[in-house]
């Protein structure tokens, strides 16, 4: 089932993108967060555009506003904080204007999201076949047990759990991180979002298992012909698996484009610097001690 | 020295960190029967069993047993008669057979500790949940609550029950008056850092409403703590109502209850009749012990299973 997907899109010229469907269009995204100290403006003025079937890269290093970026998307920041923005829109749907109740409607169902640490993000009480009825039940939809089992099996088989029975009786403190992970991944797309958005999906996995991961999720966008919003603070990652880049620095966005031209030929200071402090193989490295 | 040609014995046991494999990650079944999980349980907490069957013998024995004498059941030729075979733990100074005394002072004393513990539980949670907010609201509710309990309690649970005029619901309420503020202390901290959790912001991201996340998400996870400050407030009752019949308040004297039986023989002590105090005390120590352990074994075990 998860077999490599190695080349997601590797032809960008495909249809140009302004013909393309535009799932998400953020334009000039700001947040503020009141602290006890004053206000901090982690975002400013950051653009980003998500296409059917696109898997755009937000890169950069940490505390540069890659996760409150996508959690002011999904409003997912607390009362201390206000987002404000030229546009949010999904699709048809404002995000921007949406209500609270709205926007529960689009989250999950329209937006489907995948956190770091997955163990985290499963509720540590109840099974994991529970957790599926819970997200049904969240969404208004009577399902039956039979039936809510069904669609669990069908969709953890879908993200390459050998043992799906097993997994959905389990809790998250008897999975390995991987497997918390395709839980996750599965819950997100239970109800077929259009756009999933990751943030920092593989941390704190074991490399061999990132790899996989990210595999899966490429899969699961391409396979749907989903779009994904990928925040990561690792090159390679972008470079495999992204069609496009956006690069943050300091809550803003310095750089964004195609991956090749920006991997090629970095036009930003920083992201210059970014791709020439990724380690290569064969350096000798250059370490003060 | 260990012998080098024997491997060390943990070389046999390396866990299986192959990620990718889901069968391997689930080596061990899943889902145990029900009676042998209830069996393993009892392996692993022996003292909380025993504490547990102790207190469920007493209340039996208290409602059901037939005993020798009657609790109110007074013989003017036999007082103070030392432990014997006809009167296991002696008799105090009206003649009254101690044992039988001791037995059915179980009903007052734990089922006053229970309601006491059912109001502070029910109050408690309300509250707590209702002072479980960020706001400046709560901060100041929490900073009175520290003012009311920097009051010895004690002694105005002891004002509230001679003022109402001894009456017994009125121990209810001082052990509520107690033990309330500690469960909303509890159950806020509890609530503030669930809050904070990734679970809690995932079921926000998955589409699940405040009110949903709070029943559904945020009260489940904190009956572990819930439930062992349950049993932790049962034993502190017990002492509460132990401490206010000694002092003679609330339980009338004629009934038996554990406190004033201590009272009732602490003059003898000094003449050597030691039974008529020593005995009560120690069902009131071994009652404290049990709802201790209990709480033990289950902050043990709800924190095992969730961590």
């Amino acid at each position: 089932m998860s077999e490599r997907v190695v080349s997601v899109d590797p032809d960008p010229t495909e249809g140009s993108l302004a013909e393309r469907e535009t799932v998400l269009d953020v334009v000039g995204l700001d947040t503020k967060i009141a602290t006890p100290e004053g206000e901090v403006h982690p975002v400013r003025g950051v653009d980003i555009t998500v296409h059917r079937g696109e898997i755009v890269g937000i890169v950069g290093e940490s505390g540069c506003g890659k996760s409150t970026t996508v959690k002011g998307i999904l409003k997912l920041l607390g009362p201390t904080s206000t987002v404000t923005a030229e546009r949010i829109m999904l699709g048809d749907a404002d995000l921007l204007a949406a209500k609270p109740r709205q926007m529960r409607e689009i989250r999950g169902s329209r937006i489907g999201f995948v956190a770091q640490n997955p163990f985290g993000s499963l509720n540590p009480i109840y099974s994991i076949e529970r957790q599926f009825r819970e997200l049904h039940k969240a969404h208004g939809r009577k399902l039956g047990r039979a039936e809510n089992r069904a669609v669990a099996l069908g969709m953890l088989e879908g993200v390459g759990i050998a043992t799906p029975e097993r997994v959905l009786d389990g809790y998250a403190h008897q999975l390995s991180g991987g497997m918390a992970q395709r839980v996750v991944i599965a819950l997100a797309t239970t109800l077929s979002p259009e756009l999933l958005i990751a943030d920092e999906p593989t941390t704190g996995l074991d490399a061999t298992v990132q790899a996989q991961i990210m595999d899966l999720m490429a899969h699961v966008v391409v396979e749907e012909n989903r779009s994904m919003l990928l925040v990561t603070h690792d090159l390679g990652v972008i470079a495999q698996y992204c069609q496009r880049v956006v690069v943050m620095y300091d809550g803003l966005v310095v750089e964004h484009g195609n991956v090749t031209d920006v991997m090629v030929d970095p036009k930003h200071e920083y992201t210059r610097k970014l791709i020439g402090s990724v380690p290569k193989t064969g350096e000798k490295l250059n370490v003060a001690r | 020295m260990p012998d080098p040609t024997t491997p060390p014995p943990s070389s046999t046991a390396v866990p299986d960190q192959a990620e990718d494999l889901p069968l391997e990650t689930l080596a061990e079944p899943v889902r145990k029967s029900r009676g042998r999980r209830f069996l393993r349980l009892i392996r692993d907490h022996r003292a909380a069993a025993t504490g547990v069957a102790f207190i469920v013998l007493l209340v039996l024995a208290s409602l059901f047993a037939p005993l020798p004498y009657g609790a109110e059941e007074t013989d003017s030729s036999n007082t103070l008669a030392a432990p014997s075979a006809d009167h296991w733990f002696g008799t105090d100074a009206t003649g009254a057979d101690v044992f039988s005394r001791v037995i059915v002072a179980a009903r007052t004393d734990l089922s006053l500790a229970l309601m006491g513990t059912a109001l502070s539980l029910v109050v408690g949670v309300i509250l707590g949940l209702a002072a479980s907010t960020k706001g400046k609201g709560s901060e100041r509710l929490v900073r009175g609550l520290d003012a009311f309990q920097a009051f010895p309690l004690l002694i105005l649970a002891l004002a509230l029950v001679s003022l109402s005029g001894n009456k017994l619901y009125m121990v209810v309420v001082a052990i509520g008056l107690i033990n309330i503020p500690r469960y909303m202390r509890l159950l806020r901290s509890e609530i503030l850092s669930l809050r904070e959790s990734r679970f809690i912001e995932a079921a926000t991201a998955m589409g699940a409403s405040p009110a949903r996340i709070t029943r559904r998400h945020i009260l489940p996870n904190t009956w572990g703590v819930i439930l062992v400050q349950t049993s932790l407030t049962i034993a502190n009752a017990i002492v509460v109502i132990a401490s206010l019949s000694f002092l003679g308040v609330g339980v009338s004297a004629s009934t038996a209850s554990w406190g004033s039986m201590v009272r009732d023989g602490s003059g003898n002590m000094s003449s050597g009749e030691w039974w008529i105090t020593t005995f009560p005390g120690i069902f009131i120590i071994l009652c404290v012990l049990s709802f201790n352990v209990l709480a033990d074994a289950i902050s043990d075990t709800t924190s095992r299973s969730i961590r």
